[in-house]
């Protein structure tokens, strides 16, 4: 998923502490898939409730999201539109490969126990019950939904360019083709697990010496969400063919490529990314927590414990305090 | 030309002062010794960094010529060099090196520091200092209170503050200092009587800092016997301490966690 443009990048490591008191704009999907292809039992199942309902998205949004809020990181979460219509042919090839895995991990479970884990996450997937049960659960937490006219990474790179959030959260590289000027990875990874990473895309623009359009087509040229990208081609020739040549007609004219199988509809994906559908009457608020719906809803409803639910409220509402890491500029 | 000679513990212990707080940095090389003042990536935590010259067995700079004719032309000459170093990979080197004396040799033209440890010879290429972060400007700080205390007693603290959450607050309560963390399930207090410090100014403040940091740093200050904190009320901290047997001084300053609203 997203485009694989990672080789290129040099991100640079960095703490939840030193992102206190900064707004970032969540892709919901990308977050969403996260949980629900690691947040499971280590046969590969996903948590369920006692009426057997996947429950893996909730665990995530209360827990790892508590984390962050008592970081002092504010969250707005950054929900998917309607898919363009090149998007749709690559999520029908994404639907035959998670059914494949689906089969495969219910072979695993009774063959090969320790491959099931690996199949079960391939086969994760979100439907409209998922995103409807996250929004319900983050509105009760106090945290604000944005609903996207299309990509949500498009989305979330127009709300750190208009100020309204710092930096764009993802696990995928897309927002910054969607010109976002900065982007963290592994932030609602477990604690421990991976260390949050951030991209600036002015770096990234200065090291190559390639502009965000020149990156755009180096990731048509690689594939994207919306087309397949030139087979036998990643990203470290892209880079040197784009730097040579400059843009993809050029690529085509003087490199002489014969077959442009995978890149033919590259004029409407570079707009796709360059100049993206994007909502711009939404709302941002942060509310204080509705404890007693946020128990009813996951204790009563899912199942969840009582005890493990109370003490993340606790850290939520102590975190209202608001502590935050301050910088030392201020005293220099 | 710089050409040095040191033990190897200690320019281990210094190295590991500065690696406390950042990777990497400039190191400005003069006549009576080396300097160094950096910011972490986050911006939350200083180091200033500062050696003497007879802290080394051998110790010997002079601003290279074409250098210096080209700073006499303009302002003030400032007789000294500065380097771009990775400390860490520099400190990796000295893990294999052993305990020798270590030599130390600078190639300016090609940008290369050789080092020599016994019959190992590693030579390091530096970094551009271009390409390093700016050093920070001197802060100007005004502490109402100060505190010295054993290091090893802070540490210890620090490293049972480990287990129980990631802040701790530091402050002082009329004549007692204290030390709070507080997590989940657990909490941890330490208090020390004026009597039970080297130091103490009374006074009543306290201040929250991120203990992701304040372990670091606690591990760059293991070989000074006592440590100088210097504290304000949501105030940055100032831990000062001395390294290479007095010959040496260290300093780490740390911006504060603050509660608004």
């Amino acid at each position: 998923m997203g485009v694989n443009i990672g080789a290129i990048l040099e991100p640079k490591e960095t703490s939840l502490e030193a992102l206190s008191g900064k707004t970032v704009a969540v892709d919901a999907y990308n977050t969403l898939y996260q949980f629900l292809s690691i947040i499971r039992q280590p046969d590969g199942t996903p948590l369920k409730d006692s009426s057997g309902r996947t429950t893996s998205h909730l665990s995530g949004l209360i827990y790892r999201t508590t984390n962050l809020m008592e970081c002092g990181i504010k969250q707005i979460f950054v929900f998917d539109g309607k898919p363009s219509e090149l998007k749709a042919k690559v999520i029908e090839g994404r639907s035959e490969r998670r059914k494949e895995a689906r089969r495969k991990w219910e072979e695993a479970k009774v063959l090969l126990p320790e491959e099931a884990f690996k199949y079960a996450r391939a086969s994760a997937r979100i439907d409209m019950t998922i995103v409807e049960e996250a929004k319900r659960l983050l509105t009760y937490l106090g945290i604000p939904c944005v609903q996207a006219a299309s990509e949500g990474e498009a989305q979330a790179a127009y709300m750190v360019r208009r100020g309204d959030a710092e930096l764009v959260s993802s696990q995928d590289y897309d927002s910054l083709l969607f010109g976002a000027p900065t982007m963290i990875r592994n932030l609602s990874a477990a604690r421990r697990k991976a260390t949050p990473e951030v991209i600036e895309l002015k770096e990234l623009e200065e090291k190559h010496g390639i502009t965000r359009e020149e990156l755009v087509d180096i990731a048509i040229l690689v594939g994207t969400d919306f087309n397949p990208g030139i087979k036998g081609i990643g990203v470290k020739s892209a880079l040197k063919l784009i730097k040579r040549h400059r843009s993809i007609e050029k690529v085509i004219a003087e490199a002489k490529i014969e077959k442009i199988e995978g890149i033919e509809n590259y004029e409407i994906i570079r707009n796709i990314f360059l100049q993206p559908d994007v909502n711009e009457s939404y709302e941002i608020n942060w509310e204080t927590p509705d404890e007693e719906k946020v128990k009813e809803f996951l204790c009563e409803e899912h199942n969840f414990s009582e005890e493990r639910v109370s003490k993340a409220l606790e850290r939520i509402l102590k975190s209202k305090i608001n502590v935050s890491q301050r910088r030392i500029e201020q005293w220099l | 030309m710089f050409k040095a000679k040191v033990n190897a513990n200690v320019l281990r212990e210094c190295i590991e002062s500065i690696t406390a707080i950042v990777d990497e940095g400039k190191l400005r090389i003069a006549e009576d010794g080396l300097k160094l003042r950096a910011v972490d990536p986050a911006n939350v935590a200083m180091v200033s960094f500062e050696l003497q010259g007879d802290a080394f067995d051998e110790f010997r700079f002079a601003v290279a010529e074409e250098v210096k004719s080209e700073t006499e032309a303009g302002t003030e000459s400032k007789a000294e060099t500065e380097i771009g170093i990775d400390f860490v990979k520099l400190l990796g080197i000295l893990g294999i090196g052993g305990r020798e004396e270590v030599e130390l040799e600078l190639d300016e033209h090609a940008q290369k520091l050789f080092t020599r440890m016994g019959s190992l010879a590693y030579t390091i290429s530096l970094l551009d200092p271009s390409s390093l972060r700016k050093e920070p400007k001197v802060p100007e700080l005004e502490f109402p209170v100060q505190v010295i205390i054993e290091t090893e007693e802070f540490r210890r603290t620090i490293r049972a503050a480990e287990k129980i959450g990631d802040h701790i607050v530091l402050g002082v309560d009329g004549e007692v200092f204290y030390m709070e963390a507080e997590g989940e399930m657990d909490k941890l207090r330490l208090g020390l009587r004026k009597e039970q410090l080297i130091h103490l100014t009374p006074g009543t403040l306290h201040s929250l800092y991120s203990l992701d940091y304040i372990s670091a740093m606690s591990k760059g200050m293991s070989h000074a016997e006592n440590i100088t904190l210097n504290l304000g009320k949501d105030y940055p901290l100032l831990i000062e301490f001395e390294v290479a047997e007095g010959k040496g001084k260290v300093s780490y300053l740390l911006a504060p966690r603050i509660e608004s609203e």
